[in-house]
C-alpha cells in the first residue's frame, strides 16, 4: 500500500515536472526546428503505453496556445514527462543518489527510437499528431538527418532538470491549471479551424512516399471510405493493406464487411493478410459471408490435406467434405474426388498395416527379396494400384488389397488399369503372367490378345524391365503398323523381327540394306542371309 | 535475352548505389556485429557485395536465417537482412524475446529488402519487441544480372499478384524504375501492355508526384520503355525450352546469374558454381543459340583452344616463351576450364532429352500450336498421365493444351483432371485450382457465375484472356512449314580433356 501511494505521487511529481519541462521545451523548440514529427510519432507511440494517466490530455495542449508552433514541438515536449520519467521513478526510488546513471539508457533508446521512420497508425487516443499544419509534410524527410543528435540533447536536459528535486507549491498548481484551461481553449479553437489534418489525399500519397502519417484522425465513416478508396487508386499493397487493417480495427464488422463486398481488390488484400496471420477462422467466415464457397472448400482442403497422421487426416477430410463440399452444387466433381480420396486414405491404413506386419515376420518371400520402399499411406491411387499389383496380385475382388477392387472402386480405365499391370508384372519378371492381361474373348468364345495401350508400348515397357528376347519378339509381332514394328525391333535389337518384317513386305532393298549392317557370320547374320536366299517369295524390288 | 549493342547505359552503377547503403546500414552499429540473412537474398546479395564487404564494414559471423532455428549464438550487435513477410517477422520477434529471457543483451537491427511494410511492423509490435529493434530498409531492388539485363530476382512476385490478387509488389517494380530513372535520365516514351503494367505506370507517377511536372528529358540513355504483363502470354513459358540457356535453367536452375553443376557435370565431389554472363565468352555465343546448334560450336572452340596450346611447343625463344606464360596460358587455362563446364553441362542435357520422349513432346507441343491434332494430344496426355511421366511436362503439355484451345473441351477436362489426380495424387487438386484461377487451366464450360461470386482475379482471367487461336492466326505466330525441331546429336566426338 505504501508503495503504492509512493508511487502515484511519483506520478504526480513526473506530471507537474512535466508541465515544467514543457515550458522549457517550448522555448527550446521556437528556435530550432530541429525536432522532427517522426520523432513526435515515436513518442506520441510510447505515450500509448502510459495512456492510462489522464493528464497527458492536458500537457498535450500546451503547445497549442493559437501560435504556430510547429507539430513538433508539441511532441517533443510530450515525450518528456513520459518515457524518462518513468526511468527516473525507478531510480529515485532504489537510491535518490545515484541519478546520473540512468541517462544513457535513455539516450541510447531515444536515439534507436528517431532512427526507425515508424509509421505510427496505431496511436489510438491521441490528438496530438492529428493536428498537423499541411505545411509540415514537406519538412519531414529533411529533419531526419540531424535527429540523434537534437534528441539525446533534450533527453539529456530532460534527465537533468528532473533529477532536481522539487516541492510545487500549491501558488503553481492554481496557474498551471488555468494555463491548461486556456490551452484546451485553444486548441478546441485550432480544432474547429479545420486545418488540423491532412487531406485524405497527402496522408495516402505519404504511405506510398514512405512519409510518416497517421490515421486516427479520420474519424467519420466517409473519410475512412475516402481513404480505402484513393490507396486502392494507388495500386500500392501496402497502403491498401494498412487502411483495410485501420478499418477493421475502427469499424464495426458489419459495416466493414458491407464496404470491404463492394471492392473486391480490398477484399483480396484483406484475405491474403489473414492468410499470413494464420486468422484461419476469420478467413473462412469472410470467405463464406462474400459467397466465395469454392475458395473456402479449397482452403479448408488444404488444411486438411497438411495433417500428418493419417487417421487426423481422414477425420479433417470428413469434415471439410461436409461443411463445403457436399453442400456446393458448382463443386460436384471436386466432391467426388474428395470422395475418392477418403476411401482411399481408409484403404491404405489396414493394407499398410497387415503388410509392415508381415514383413517385419518375415514370413513372406515377395517382402524379402522386394523390401518395400516406403509406406504406402498418401501414395495416389495409381502407385497404391501398383504396389498391390505388386506384392498382392492375386487377391479376389473383395480383398482391400486387391488390384481388381481397386480398378472397380475408383472407376480406372482400361488403359489405366493396364499400363499398371503390365509395369507390375515386368517389373516381377512374370512374363508368363503378361499374356492374360491381353486376353479378351473374341466373337465365337475364341479368344483373341489385344492392347488397349497399343502393343507399341507394351514392347517399350518390356523393354525398359529387360524382358529375355524372345517375350520381347513375341510382343513386337502383335504391333500392326509395320513401319512401328521395325522402327522398334531395330531399336531393341531383335533382328529376326525385322527380317521377318522385310521378308513379309517384300522389301527385298532393305533387307539387304539390313543384312550388311549385322555383324558378318553371326547368327542373326545367317537369318538374313537365308531370308534373302528365300525362292519363294516373290521381292517388289 | 540478350542483345547485341554497342552502348549500352551502364547499368552496374545501380550496383554502387545499394552498396553504399549496405555500407550505412551497416556502420550504423558501431564495431562487430553479426549479420544474419534470409535464404533467398543470398544470391541476389552476392551479385551486389561480397562477403569482404561485409567483413570490411564490422560485420564478424553471418547466420542463415533458419525457420526450425530457435535462437542464435553470436556477439551483441546483430542485423537481419529479410524480405518484408510477416512469418519471418514472427521468427525474429521470438529470437529477440527469447534470448530477452534468457537475459542477453544485444541490440538489434532488421533491415527489410527492398522497404518496410505495416504488417510487418504490426508483427513486432505486438510480439512486444518493437522497442528491441531499429527498422531499416535496403532499396536492393533492380540487380544486374548482365550489362543488359537488370532483375529484380523476386520470384514471389508471379504468385502474389496473379494468383493472390495482392499488389504490395507493385510498388517495388515501381520505385526500382524510379531508381533507374535516376540514374540514367528520365524516360520519355513509356508503353504499358497489361493492367499490372499500367498500375505500375500510375503508381510511379503518384510516388514522383509534382515532381514529374518539371522532368528533364535531356540527359535520357533509353528512350523507350516498355512495361508488359506474364499474364499477358502464358504459352511461350509452357514451351519446351530449346536455347542452350533455357535448357541450362531447365536442368540445374540458374538463380540470380548463377548456374551450380554438380558431380554430374564436373565429375568432382565439389558443386561448382559459374556465372553466367556476356563476360563469359563461350557462353556468349552459345547462350541463345539453339541447342543442336552448341555442339559443333563447342567442339569447334575445343579443337581452336588445342591448338592455341600447342603453340607452346612451336615457341622459339625465351621472349615468346615468357609473353606467351605471361599474357595468353592464363587465359587459356580458364577458358579451358569453362569449356569443360559447358561441355559437361551439355552431356547432362542430352542425356535427359534422349532418356525421356522428349521428341514426341516436342511434336505434341508443336501440334498445340499449330491448333491441330486435338485428339491425338489428348490421347497423348492421357498416356503420359497413365505411365506417370514427370509431372511438371505432364502439366505443362496439359496446360499448354488448355491456352491453346481456350480451355479443353468439358468432358475431356474432367477425365483427365481425374486421371492426373489418381496419378499423382488427389492434393493435386489444389494445383487444379490455382491453375483455374489464373486462367491456365480451364474447361470449355461456360463460366456462367452469378456477378457477385466472381472474384476480381477470376474475372480478370475471363476478360483478358485474348483467344490464342483467333491471335495466332491473325498475327501468324506460327510456322507452319517449320521442320520439326531435331536433334542431333553429335556430342560424343568432342573430346573432353583438352
Amino acid at each position: 500500500m505504501a508503495a503504492f501511494r509512493k508511487e502515484s505521487q511519483d506520478d504526480e511529481d513526473d506530471y507537474w515536472s512535466g508541465i515544467h519541462k514543457n515550458k522549457n521545451k517550448k522555448k527550446f523548440n521556437l528556435f530550432a526546428d530541429d525536432v522532427s514529427v517522426e520523432q513526435a510519432d515515436q513518442m506520441a507511440k510510447t505515450k500509448i503505453l502510459l495512456k492510462a494517466n489522464d493528464f497527458d490530455e492536458d500537457s498535450d495542449t500546451i503547445n497549442w496556445d493559437g501560435s504556430s508552433v510547429a507539430v513538433t514541438s508539441t511532441s517533443t515536449s510530450k515525450q518528456s514527462p513520459t518515457k524518462p520519467a518513468q526511468d527516473i521513478t525507478s531510480t529515485k526510488k532504489s537510491s535518490p543518489s545515484a541519478l546520473a546513471p540512468p541517462q544513457s539508457p535513455i539516450m541510447s533508446k531515444l536515439r534507436t527510437q528517431t532512427h526507425s521512420r515508424s509509421q505510427s497508425v496505431t496511436l489510438g487516443i491521441n490528438p496530438t499528431v492529428s493536428i498537423q499544419p499541411a505545411t509540415v509534410t514537406s519538412t519531414y524527410s529533411r529533419s531526419t538527418e540531424r535527429l540523434p543528435g537534437s534528441s539525446s540533447n533534450i533527453s539529456l536536459q530532460e534527465v537533468v532538470s528532473n533529477s532536481a528535486p522539487r516541492a510545487v507549491s500549491s501558488n503553481d498548481r492554481a496557474k498551471m491549471a488555468e494555463e491548461i484551461r486556456f490551452l484546451q481553449r485553444s486548441l478546441q479553437r485550432a480544432k474547429e479551424s479545420g486545418t488540423t489534418k491532412l487531406p485524405v489525399e497527402d496522408t495516402v500519397r505519404c504511405m506510398i512516399t514512405g512519409e510518416p502519417f497517421s490515421l486516427e484522425v479520420y474519424r467519420c465513416r466517409e473519410e475512412k471510405i475516402e481513404l480505402l478508396d484513393r490507396a486502392l487508386n494507388t495500386h500500392d499493397g501496402n497502403a491498401i493493406i494498412t487502411i483495410v487493417l485501420f478499418l477493421q480495427r475502427t469499424i464495426k464488422t458489419s459495416i466493414f464487411n458491407l464496404e470491404l463486398q463492394k471492392r473486391p481488390v480490398a477484399v483480396n488484400h484483406y484475405i491474403n493478410y489473414l492468410k499470413n496471420h494464420y486468422d484461419f477462422e476469420v478467413l473462412v467466415d469472410l470467405l463464406g459471408f462474400l459467397g466465395r464457397n469454392e475458395e473456402a472448400a479449397m482452403f479448408k482442403y488444404k488444411q486438411a490435406v497438411s495433417a500428418s497422421d493419417a487417421g487426423v487426416k481422414i477425420k479433417s477430410l470428413k469434415t471439410c467434405h461436409r461443411a463445403h463440399f457436399m453442400t456446393d452444387q458448382g463443386l460436384a466433381h471436386n466432391t467426388s474426388l474428395l470422395e475418392e480420396h477418403i476411401s482411399l486414405l481408409e484403404r491404405q491404413r489396414p493394407i499398410e498395416d497387415a503388410d509392415a506386419r508381415d514383413e517385419q515376420e518375415g514370413k513372406v518371400m515377395l517382402f524379402k527379396s522386394y523390401p518395400r520402399k516406403s509406406s504406402i499411406i498418401n501414395m495416389s491411387v495409381i502407385t497404391t494400384l501398383y504396389y498391390c499389383c505388386f506384392y498382392h496380385p492375386g487377391l479376389s475382388e473383395n480383398s482391400l488389397a486387391s488390384p481388381a477392387a481397386i480398378r472397380r472402386d475408383y472407376k480406372l480405365t482400361d488403359k489405366q488399369y493396364l499400363w499398371i499391370a503390365l509395369s507390375a508384372r515386368s517389373r516381377l519378371k512374370q512374363w508368363t503372367g503378361i499374356e492374360e492381361l491381353f486376353m479378351t474373348k473374341g466373337w465365337f468364345g475364341g479368344t483373341k490378345a489385344k492392347a488397349v495401350i497399343g502393343f507399341d508400348r507394351v514392347c517399350e515397357v518390356l523393354y525398359k524391365t529387360s524382358a529375355p528376347l524372345d517375350i520381347l519378339s513375341k510382343y513386337l509381332r502383335m504391333i500392326d503398323s509395320t513401319d512401328r514394328r521395325i522402327a522398334l525391333a531395330k531399336k531393341m535389337k531383335c533382328h529376326d523381327i525385322v527380317v521377318d518384317t522385310y521378308l513379309a513386305m517384300k522389301d527385298r532393298a532393305e533387307l539387304t540394306d539390313y543384312a550388311k549392317k549385322l555383324t558378318p557370320h553371326s547368327r542373326e547374320a545367317y537369318y538374313a542371309q537365308d531370308a534373302l536366299k528365300s525362292s519363294t517369295v516373290k521381292w517388289k524390288n | 535475352m540478350s542483345a547485341p549493342s554497342t552502348h549500352f547505359p551502364n547499368v552496374q552503377k545501380i550496383r554502387d548505389v545499394v552498396r553504399n547503403e549496405l555500407a550505412t546500414l551497416l556502420l550504423s552499429f558501431k564495431g562487430k556485429k553479426d549479420l544474419v540473412l534470409e535464404s533467398d537474398l543470398m544470391k541476389p546479395l552476392d551479385r551486389i557485395a561480397g562477403a569482404s564487404l561485409l567483413k570490411q564494414h564490422g560485420v564478424d559471423k553471418i547466420f542463415k536465417l533458419d525457420p526450425s532455428q530457435k535462437s542464435i549464438q553470436g556477439c551483441d550487435q546483430r542485423i537481419y537482412l529479410v524480405r518484408p513477410r510477416m512469418r519471418t517477422m514472427k521468427l525474429i520477434a521470438d529470437h529477440i524475446s527469447g534470448e530477452k529471457n534468457h537475459g542477453t543483451e544485444r541490440k538489434y537491427k532488421i533491415i527489410m529488402v527492398p522497404r518496410k511494410l505495416h504488417v510487418c511492423e504490426m508483427i513486432l509490435e505486438h510480439e512486444g519487441v518493437f522497442g528491441d529493434v531499429t527498422l531499416d530498409e535496403l532499396p536492393l531492388d533492380l540487380i544486374p544480372l548482365d550489362r543488359d539485363i537488370l532483375s529484380l530476382e523476386l520470384s514471389e512476385f508471379f504468385k502474389t499478384f496473379y494468383l493472390e490478387n495482392d499488389h504490395v509488389w507493385l510498388h517495388t517494380v515501381s520505385k526500382s524504375l524510379i531508381g533507374l530513372q535516376a540514374l540514367i535520365g528520365m524516360i520519355p516514351n513509356i508503353y504499358c501492355i497489361g493492367r499490372g503494367s499500367k498500375m505500375v505506370y500510375d503508381l510511379m507517377n503518384s510516388i514522383l508526384g509534382e515532381k514529374l511536372a518539371g522532368t528533364d528529358y535531356s540527359r535520357n540513355e533509353i528512350g523507350n520503355l516498355i512495361l508488359i504483363d506474364r499474364d499477358v502470354d502464358y504459352v511461350t513459358p509452357l514451351c519446351s525450352q530449346l536455347t542452350y540457356e533455357g535448357l541450362l535453367d531447365e536442368a540445374f536452375g540458374i538463380n540470380s546469374g548463377y548456374v551450380e553443376f554438380g558431380l554430374d557435370v564436373t565429375g568432382k565431389e565439389q558443386s561448382v558454381k559459374l556465372m553466367l554472363s556476356s563476360e563469359d565468352e563461350i557462353f556468349e555465343e552459345v547462350r541463345n543459340r539453339h541447342f543442336s546448334h552448341v555442339f559443333s560450336y563447342l567442339s569447334n572452340k575445343a579443337k581452336s583452344l588445342q591448338s592455341d596450346f600447342d603453340k607452346r611447343h612451336t615457341l622459339k625463344s625465351v621472349g615468346d616463351m615468357k609473353n606467351y606464360v605471361a599474357n595468353e596460358l592464363k587465359n587459356l587455362k580458364n577458358q579451358k576450364a569453362v569449356l569443360a563446364h559447358h561441355i559437361g553441362a551439355c552431356e547432362v542435357i542430352l542425356g535427359k532429352k534422349t532418356k525421356g520422349d522428349f521428341q514426341e513432346i516436342l511434336q505434341a507441343e508443336h501440334s498445340m500450336l499449330e491448333g491441330s491434332g486435338l485428339k491425338d494430344n489428348i490421347n497423348y496426355i492421357e498416356e503420359l498421365i497413365n505411365k506417370q511421366h514427370n509431372i511438371t511436362q505432364t502439366l505443362r503439355l496439359l496446360c499448354l493444351l488448355s491456352m491453346t484451345q481456350d480451355g479443353i473441351p468439358s468432358k475431356e477436362f474432367k477425365s483427365l483432371k481425374t486421371q492426373f489426380l489418381h496419378s499423382y495424387g488427389y492434393e493435386h487438386m489444389l494445383t487444379c485450382y490455382n491453375l483455374k484461377r489464373l486462367g491456365i487451366l480451364t474447361d470449355q464450360e461456360p463460366q456462367a457465375l452469378p456477378l457477385n461470386k466472381v472474384t476480381a482475379g477470376v474475372q480478370a482471367a475471363i476478360g483478358k484472356r485474348g483467344s490464342y487461336k483467333s491471335l495466332c492466326k491473325r498475327l501468324a505466330l506460327v510456322n507452319t512449314h517449320e521442320a520439326t525441331n531435331k536433334y542431333t546429336i553429335g556430342i560424343c566426338n568432342i573430346e573432353k580433356g583438352i
